[in-house]
């Protein structure tokens, strides 16, 4: 395959890469060198692509001292991914009758083989062996595969272009790709395992294991990749597909890979190893490949009562649960305030809380045996979010992903309307939501709506980055309220507590209980009086003590410094809930909004337009 | 002592916060109203409507004239029954309108005002309203309006169409006795609303175009001049046939 001009075009490539990386060159020779690699695509497509996978294999002791090989793989890798991008497949786009130039199928194999070689191996093959071998020895790699095994850019950015590959031959083509992919898992799996009972006796064994940890990332990388890709693709031959898969590969996956890697991550009180990058990462990714399995195919792994696929299921949301309920709490009540630990273990726990709502949301019916565990681990994980930290007051991130993930679950199920259809469902339902847990979750519910208003936070360092630059109302009345009508139930608590009290209000299963709450609270009209007379400056003083005793909520820590800033924002609560239920209160007995208005609330008003209060 | 602390502390609370204070529950009040508006009792002696355009007020928080913006909005269907109500409030609101507009900077904002402006004399004319809107508040709504279009670039774009709306309720409102008075302010803007960034005002600018055309008694020579267009625009009829 390597003639001589296959080598000399390769030397031109090279050439041509090393002068667009190196930073010595004018914009008008990077020009130039781009423009020639666009020439050879177009001319000698198969020859050029050969030419950049011979230097994504490029090693340190093949360039000269001025050049990287590291920079030269990972421009060859990009020049690849381009190319490929515009000569894998014809899409149908560009003038039309003009000939296309794509690559032949050989060199497509080429292009398959070396790339997954390259993850699996660190070795680039220049001559078309279909048979893959795996790593089991670290004795049988060599220095040129090590340097490419741990070059993470490389490895990434192969990753992406296998994926990029097999959204565009998958199902039809390619086929090896997935189980290549699942049965090196399980080999690195097999030799890491062994490597780690050998190193209880022999304690120098400390880079054989990373190097093995560092393969099976790379290829656990490339497979949660590729899923990541396909899952996207929606025409019946995908979706049968991706079913076939998870069926047949969920299994090795999940025993080989998420089963040890959650194992390792131990948990938040002892045994805990949140602070090694490797087990968390590799923890994530493990997490994701199984998420995006589950998702694709859950329909078909838990609708058949009584096989193997159920036992599946079963075994993977047990595990998913119980390593909820031990991190969960923790890192949503102020225990988890170590930042640099935070991240990682947060990142593992956003996956499958995700997964967990994402299922019951799409599959509502074959959720319905999960309902009961997972609704007690979301509710108590909420209502523990209203704990309190030393200096008395709630953490309030508005932002939090955790207690958004709570809040859309139940959400979700308290206003799945399939539900209403379902025996089994309702019976679920019926059980968890009692009376005294629907008040009290409608209560918290209430307090976290207008938390926003007047931000009352823990400095959180990290956890402050989603709310940087959050608008607030004193700064630019303006922004904020655009940023009240804009904001979304996925993205921010108070928006999710208000879509979670909507699911209630319309709710059988709760508004029974909601509705006459509601109209209970709107009718303390003592308790607004005095707030509209705080607000309106009528009041010159006032006992403390009479302020907590009108909170309509009751206390509830949200503002503690501030008794008569609580008592406004609870009515706030209950003033916004009146208006998203107003199409439900409508009917209410002991409720009529005209009556109210003449009775209670259009005075409040009046008096406050007639203040001598500050207003802006 | 304790006692006489525990008052003097919150005192000073009440003090503190009332320097720092939101208009909580006035901008909550006034969005349940929105809520409710098919609910809200327009001929209450408590006068809602007038409560709603007094908070329009450059006095208020502008979170809280954006609501009552909103609320208005809702309200005004309301109004049909009792006019009197409506007609009632049309000066005042006008130049607090076109105030908030100034003030805002968001586009969203501004579009919201003009588009109940807009609501605000259709309204008005519905309900044979044609004392309430006087020539002075006529002036009053269209004196603005080119100058919102010229300054109504890059984001800002899309208030041209709120402009457009405005012009074509004045002019179904004034009718065809003074429709000739539209003429210097809405043709020039008609024909600007063919130039090659404005395309997406193209169908606004047709209706309103049709709307002077059929209110004008007689041939004018601005409207000669702006029919160049409809040469131009035939020729897209050749990609519907």
């Amino acid at each position: 395959m390597a003639s001589s001009s296959s080598i000399d075009l390769q030397a031109h490539v090279q050439s041509a890469l090393q002068c667009i990386t190196s930073s010595p060159s004018s914009p008008d020779m990077i020009k130039q060198a781009q423009g020639a690699l666009l020439q050879w695509e177009e001319s000698h497509a198969d020859e050029y692509v050969f030419a950049l996978l011979s230097l994504i294999g490029l090693t340190s002791d093949r360039v000269t001292a001025t050049q990287s090989a590291a920079t030269l793989r990972l421009a060859a890798v990009l020049s690849l991914k381009s190319s490929i991008a515009r000569k894998w497949k014809d899409k149908g786009r560009g003038k039309v009758g003009a000939p296309k130039i794509l690559l032949s199928e050989h060199i497509k194999t080429l292009v398959r083989q070396t790339l997954i070689s390259l993850i699996l191996t660190g070795k680039v093959k220049h001559q078309n062996q279909p048979i893959i071998v795996y790593i089991t020895n670290s004795n049988d790699i060599t220095a040129q595969q090590l340097e490419l095994v741990t070059d993470r850019p490389l490895q990434t950015n192969a990753a992406a272009l296998l994926s990029k590959v097999a959204r565009m031959d998958l199902p039809l083509k390619f086929q090896d790709l997935i189980p290549t992919l699942v049965e090196g898992i399980t080999v690195s799996h097999g030799v890491l395992r062994q490597m780690q009972q050998q190193q209880q006796q022999q304690s120098n064994m400390q880079q054989e294991i990373q190097l093995f940890q560092t393969i099976s990332y790379n290829i656990m990388n490339c497979l949660e990749n590729v899923l990541s890709e396909i899952s996207t693709q929606r025409l019946l031959v995908d979706k049968k597909y991706r079913h076939a898969i998870a069926l047949q590969y969920l299994p090795p996956i999940v025993e080989n890979g998420l089963i040890p890697s959650l194992q390792a991550v131990g948990s938040p009180r002892e045994n805990s190893n949140i602070g090694e990058e490797y087990v968390m990462v590799y923890a994530t990714l493990t997490s994701r490949v199984v998420s995006h399995m589950m998702l694709s195919s859950f329909s078909k792994l838990a609708g058949e009562d009584g096989s193997t696929t159920i036992t599946l299921v079963d075994q993977i949301l047990t595990l998913i649960h119980s390593f909820l309920i031990q991190w969960l709490p923790y890192i949503m009540s102020c225990d988890g305030n170590n930042n640099t630990m935070r991240k990682p273990i947060k990142e593992i726990i956003q996956v499958h809380c995700d997964l967990i709502v994402e299922l019951q949301k799409s599959h509502p019916i074959a959720f319905v045996r999960y309902l009961k565990p997972f609704l007690e681990l979301f509710h108590s994980s909420l209502m523990s979010f209203m704990t309190t930290n030393n200096n008395g007051n709630i953490l309030c991130n508005f932002s939090d992903r955790f207690t958004i993930s709570c809040l859309l679950f139940l959400a979700n199920v308290v206003g799945c309307s399939k539900y209403g259809e379902s025996d089994a469902a309702q019976n679920e339902l019926r059980v968890f939501f009692t009376p005294s847990v629907i008040q009290s979750l409608s209560r918290t519910l209430l307090c976290l709506f207008s938390c926003h208003i007047y931000p009352n936070k823990v400095n959180n360092n990290e956890d402050d980055e989603d709310d940087a630059d959050r608008v607030q109302w004193q700064d630019d009345p303006e922004g904020f309220y655009q940023y009240e009508v804009l904001r979304s139930s996925e993205d921010d608590v108070g928006c999710a507590s208000q879509n979670l009290l909507l699911a209630s209000v319309e709710s059988s299963v709760s508004s029974g209980v909601v509705i006459p709450w509601l109209v209970e609270l709107l009718t303390n009209a003592a308790s607004q009086r005095v707030a509209v007379e705080i607000e309106g400056g009528v009041y010159v003083s006032i006992d403390e003590n009479a302020i907590i005793s009108a909170l309509p909520l009751g206390p509830s820590k949200m503002y503690s410094e501030n008794v008569a800033l609580e008592l406004l924002l609870q009515w706030d609560a209950i003033y916004t809930a009146a208006g998203l239920a107003c199409s439900m209160l409508e009917n209410a007995p002991g409720y009529a909004f005209s009556s109210w208005y003449d009775a209670s609330l259009g005075p409040c008003l009046k008096l406050l337009l007639e203040s001598k209060s500050q207003v802006r | 002592m304790h006692f006489v602390y525990g008052t003097i502390l919150t005192i000073l609370l009440l003090f503190f916060y009332q320097i720092q204070q939101l208009p909580i529950l006035r901008r909550r009040i006034i969005w349940l109203m929105s809520c409710n508006a098919n609910q809200v009792n327009i001929s209450s002696p408590l006068n809602p409507l007038g409560m709603l355009v007094s908070t329009l007020s450059a006095l208020n928080d502008i979170c809280v004239r954006l609501t009552a913006v909103q609320s208005l909005d809702a309200i005004l269907p309301q109004c049909e029954d009792v006019p009197s109500i409506l007609h009632s409030v049309v000066e005042s609101t006008v130049p607090a309108l076109y105030q908030l507009t100034n003030e805002c900077a968001e586009v969203e904002s501004r579009s919201a005002c003009l588009d109940l402006l807009s609501n605000i004399i259709t309204y008005v004319g519905v309900t044979g309203g044609s004392h309430a809107l006087t020539n002075e508040i006529l002036n009053a709504i269209v004196a603005p309006l080119s100058s919102i279009w010229a300054n109504a670039t890059d984001q800002n774009l899309l208030l041209r169409r709120n402009v457009l709306a405005i012009l074509s309720c004045v002019a179904a409102f004034v009718g065809s006795e003074q429709i000739t008075v539209l003429y210097p302010l809405a043709l020039p803007l008609i024909d600007d609303s063919f130039a090659h960034e404005n395309v997406f005002l193209v169908e606004d600018a047709l209706k309103i175009w049709c709307t002077i055309i059929r209110l004008s008694k007689t041939y004018d020579q601005m409207l000669g001049k702006l029919f160049v267009r409809a040469a131009e625009l035939s020729k897209d009829l050749n990609l519907i046939m």
